[in-house]
């Protein structure tokens, strides 16, 4: 049985042979673990038995000039300037275009990013060399490629976007119109190139906090409930289905999901409020795939090896009843993650993952 | 009736309205005290308490605290004149190596919300630099911010040092990982789980329980 199969039968609610695996870890993470491994990042995949590869087409638009104050732009016209701090290094939002955008108008103008941007000509041999994996759109490993909320927080900057959703929903409407345009061709363009082999839209966009939702549900359903219908409808079109990521307590939203047509949950941050793998598992179970559900906010970075590998038992015996269940960190590790935590992760998984 | 109306405002997240209305308020000669402590404050305490129960989220929270802070431009000159007693002074900032600053924002709005003088150190903030904030700005509380796990030993070291150089402080501490357990065994005053808490805790700590 290859990967590819492995997860089909897992999402069709089946037994596989064993859990699909998964793996994401912050940079740090993944060169440390590749070294002590001696392999590359592919090599370091496989060696964990990652069923999942992702396609990334590369990016072939406009150069982008460095904001005035040295800001990194992207090609949502963003900034990002990184801060090297004692504690490591990390990324922050410098330069939101839309910070001072009042009206429609005042959005239609902003340079746009285009689908044409990006070079599709090699996805089908890109599809084509992972064809035995279960192959998605980027976002499940790599950074980046956030749904429209992350998008009108990093645009109107976050606390700006927040108050706006309240006070100006037009402006924001407009925004998303102009955003959805752009994940509608490019998502498009992707899965047709992909040829049939694309199985999954990975979609990115955090709904919840730690202790409750971020947006209430009534503003889930006005602002944001349609883009992800579209897109997992789209997904569909082409045989694919979508893996939707949202962090933080969201079991309000779970219905709406799957009536939107998500197909995968990820990444199950059982750390926020109300997200018991029981429960979940028990009201959703039926209708969703889980993937995700290992925490990186206590257990990798402090736990032990035994609470690890109790941990781990435990999600695969709970969320992988019946299949439907897709084992991975509930986040990327981050750099105070222990080397041996992941390493006895990973094998209690295989130990236990198993369905022979 | 007029402090209703300015109560509504707040209420329905109309910062221009707010802020007419306060105008208003300070040209007809309504004590600057009752303007703050019922035209804004009050209606911010009912947003914080809809918030923490779960009828509304941050950004109902963000829009009300945005539309008093309007109203607060226009008060606060008049409030150093007027005599009104002070409600404290909190120094706030996310700790040494973290860039995240969603949840000390919202803190830092809702303490000023509620009469609080508040200095915002930003993020990234070094233990020494709430040390020096803390005794320039002769406050009484310092907050203290992390999301990530990776910082939350700097949260542990400025709480340290703040507890060394500046005896008699309140230290509340705060953010996604950080819980009560956390907060104890690293010698802070206290933590909350969210924004409207930590103006309830800075209340307690300043004895300003209206």
């Amino acid at each position: 049985m290859n990967s590819k199969e492995r997860v089909m039968i897992t999402m069709a609610h089946e037994k596989a042979d064993r859990i699909p695996m998964n793996f994401r870890a912050a940079d740090q993470i993944v060169q440390r673990l590749s070294r002590s491994l001696c392999t590359d990042y592919f090599g370091l995949l496989h060696h964990y038995r990652v069923d999942f590869r992702e396609i990334i087409p590369p990016y072939i638009g406009p150069k982008f000039a460095k904001g005035k104050d040295g800001s990194e732009m992207d090609m949502w016209g963003v900034g990002r300037k990184e801060v090297v701090t004692d504690r490591g290094r990390d990324v922050m939002i410098s330069i939101s275009p839309l910070q001072d955008a009042a009206t429609p108008e005042d959005v239609r103008k902003h340079a746009w990013p285009r689908a044409e941007w990006f070079d599709f000509s090699r996805v089908k041999q890109m599809a084509l060399e992972f064809k035995d994996y279960s192959v998605s759109t980027p976002g499940i490993h790599i950074e980046g490629y956030h749904g429209v909320f992350h998008l009108l927080t990093y645009l109107f900057g976050m606390e700006n976007a927040m108050t706006e959703l309240v006070t100006n929903p037009e402006t924001i409407k407009a925004t998303i119109e102009e955003i959805m345009k752009f994940f509608t061709a490019y998502y498009t363009r992707l899965f047709e190139a992909g040829g049939g082999l694309i199985d999954f839209l990975f979609y990115k966009d955090d709904f919840g906090g730690q202790n409750n939702l971020l947006i209430g549900r009534p503003m889930f359903r006005e602002f944001f409930y349609s883009n992800i219908s579209h897109l997992c409808d789209l997904a569909q079109n082409f045989g694919g289905a979508m893996i939707l990521h949202s962090c933080g307590s969201i079991m309000k939203l779970i219905p709406d999901f799957i009536e939107a047509g998500v197909s995968v949950l990820d990444p199950i941050q059982v750390t926020a409020s109300d997200m018991d793998i029981r429960k979940l598992k028990h009201e959703f179970g039926g209708r969703l795939t889980f993937h995700g559900g290992i925490d990186v906010q206590r257990l990798m970075p402090f736990g032990s090896i035994g609470e690890i590998r109790e941990n781990a038992r435990t999600t695969i015996e709970v969320l992988g009843e019946n299949g439907g269940y897709f084992f991975s960190p509930s986040h990327r590790f981050q750099p105070d993650t222990p080397l041996e935590n992941i390493d006895a992760l990973y094998q209690t998984a295989l130990e236990c993952g198993s369905y022979r | 009736m007029a402090i209703d109306d300015i109560c509504r405002a707040v209420l329905t997240y109309n910062k221009a309205q707010t802020a007419a209305l306060v105008q208003a308020e300070i040209v007809k000669g309504t004590e600057i005290a009752r303007i703050l402590t019922d035209g804004l404050i009050a209606p911010l305490d009912e947003v914080g308490k809809k918030f923490s129960s779960g009828d509304i989220f941050v950004p109902e929270m963000l829009a009300a605290a945005g539309a008093v802070q309007e109203g607060l431009k226009y008060l606060s000159p008049f409030l150093a004149q007027s005599g009104a007693k002070k409600r404290g002074t909190i120094v706030i900032g996310t700790v040494s190596g973290d860039l995240h600053d969603i949840g000390k924002n919202i803190v830092a709005m809702m303490f000023e919300g509620a009469g609080f003088e508040v200095f915002d150190l930003g993020i990234n903030v070094e233990a020494g630099r709430f040390v020096w904030a803390a005794k320039e700005k002769e406050a009484q509380i310092v907050a203290l911010s992390a999301l990530l796990t990776t910082t939350m030993p700097s949260m542990a070291e400025a709480v340290a040092l703040v507890r060394e150089k500046c005896p008699g402080m309140k230290i509340m501490v705060g953010g996604a990982p950080i819980t009560d357990e956390f907060a104890r065994r690293i010698g802070a005053d206290g933590f909350s789980i969210d924004a409207p808490g930590a103006v309830d805790m800075a209340r307690r700590f300043l004895g300003t329980v209206d």
